[in-house]
């Protein structure tokens, strides 16, 4: 687990793309333009990196991305995984539970002391893995409106 | 939210039999645990069975052993055996609702009955044995002394 460089990006989209469906390269691009440059320890992109042999690349086997936000409607420093991926051939192997270790580490050594995700309720596997990390219901509630 | 006796049984069964893979457990011992008869509990047992979720052997040494995978079940697969989570509307409920105050009040429950399934759907057996592990340690060390897998993870 280490923190993304930017020759990771192609990989982080295809991997993204291959589980959402939907490749977005320009997303990930801003995205680690604003959190994954490593100046603001608060704000926080992870990698999985399975090492190869000597003097070859590692493959990225998964990613967790996260920041750490303080007083969303009055609660204190508290790191948000806003989202976490594994390669679908590489999954079972304990990655996931890895890069959610990792980055809990990073949110705690940045001030937070509670950790929080907002995944869609339908999504079992998602949910399931969180849940399996200890996650429970939070002080929270999501609500949403459709713009007219 | 409460749970039929029956259900909340067969999840405590299954948490006594996952906890204890390779051993065979009586619906004795087990009701004895929850302080119910054997007679209710052996019912249950015969359910799970029936769902495969349970194996049982007769004869001396026999018992009751888990054979789900503890990773895939969820609590909603196991209440699902026994009871409904919420009734979904039925569609003359949503056509034919008399009263648009009928239909928000509908649209409001049917978004509790949702988060409900999405809970029970998420917990698995696995899930709720690491629950409990992590409670009994901290009911037995306080809640801030490092749990086993935190004491590990800083040996590494």
């Amino acid at each position: 687990m280490r923190p993304i460089e930017a020759p990771d990006l192609p990989s982080i989209v295809a991997l993204d793309g291959k589980v959402t469906g939907i490749p977005k390269p320009n997303y990930f691009k801003e995205l680690y333009d604003l959190l994954g440059t490593g100046r603001r320890p608060e704000r926080i992109i992870l990698v999985a990196e399975e090492i190869g042999e000597i003097g070859e690349i590692g493959e990225i086997k998964g990613f967790v991305i996260g920041e750490v936000r303080e007083w969303v409607f009055g609660t204190p420093r508290c790191g948000w995984i806003t989202a976490i991926a594994t390669e679908p051939a590489a999954r079972e192997r304990g990655i996931a539970s890895q890069l959610f270790e990792s980055i809990s580490h990073a949110f705690h050594r940045a001030g937070a002391d509670t950790i929080r995700t907002l995944p869609p309720r339908d999504d079992q596997t998602v949910v399931s893995f969180f849940r399996s990390q200890g996650m429970m219901a939070g002080p929270g509630i999501e609500l949403e409106r459709k713009l007219r | 939210m409460r749970l039929q006796t029956a259900s909340r049984l067969a999840i405590y069964s299954l948490l006594e039999l996952a906890a204890n893979p390779d051993a065979r457990l009586s619906a004795a011992r087990i009701g004895k645990k929850y302080g119910v008869s054997t007679h209710h509990l052996t019912r249950v047992l015969h359910t799970l069975g029936r769902a495969g979720m349970v194996s049982a052997t007769r004869g001396v040494g026999g018992g009751y052993r888990f054979c789900g995978q503890a990773k895939r079940t969820t609590l909603m697969d196991i209440i699902e055996l026994f009871e409904t989570v919420g009734e979904p509307p039925t569609e003359a409920e949503e056509q034919n609702g008399v009263a648009i105050e009928d239909r928000i009040l509908g649209q409001v429950l049917r978004e509790i009955d949702s988060i409900a399934h999405a809970t029970l759907n998420s917990i698995t057996i696995a899930t709720m044995l690491k629950l409990v592990d992590e409670r009994r340690h901290d009911d037995a060390n306080g809640a801030d002394a490092p749990r086993p897998h935190q004491t590990d993870r800083q040996a590494q």
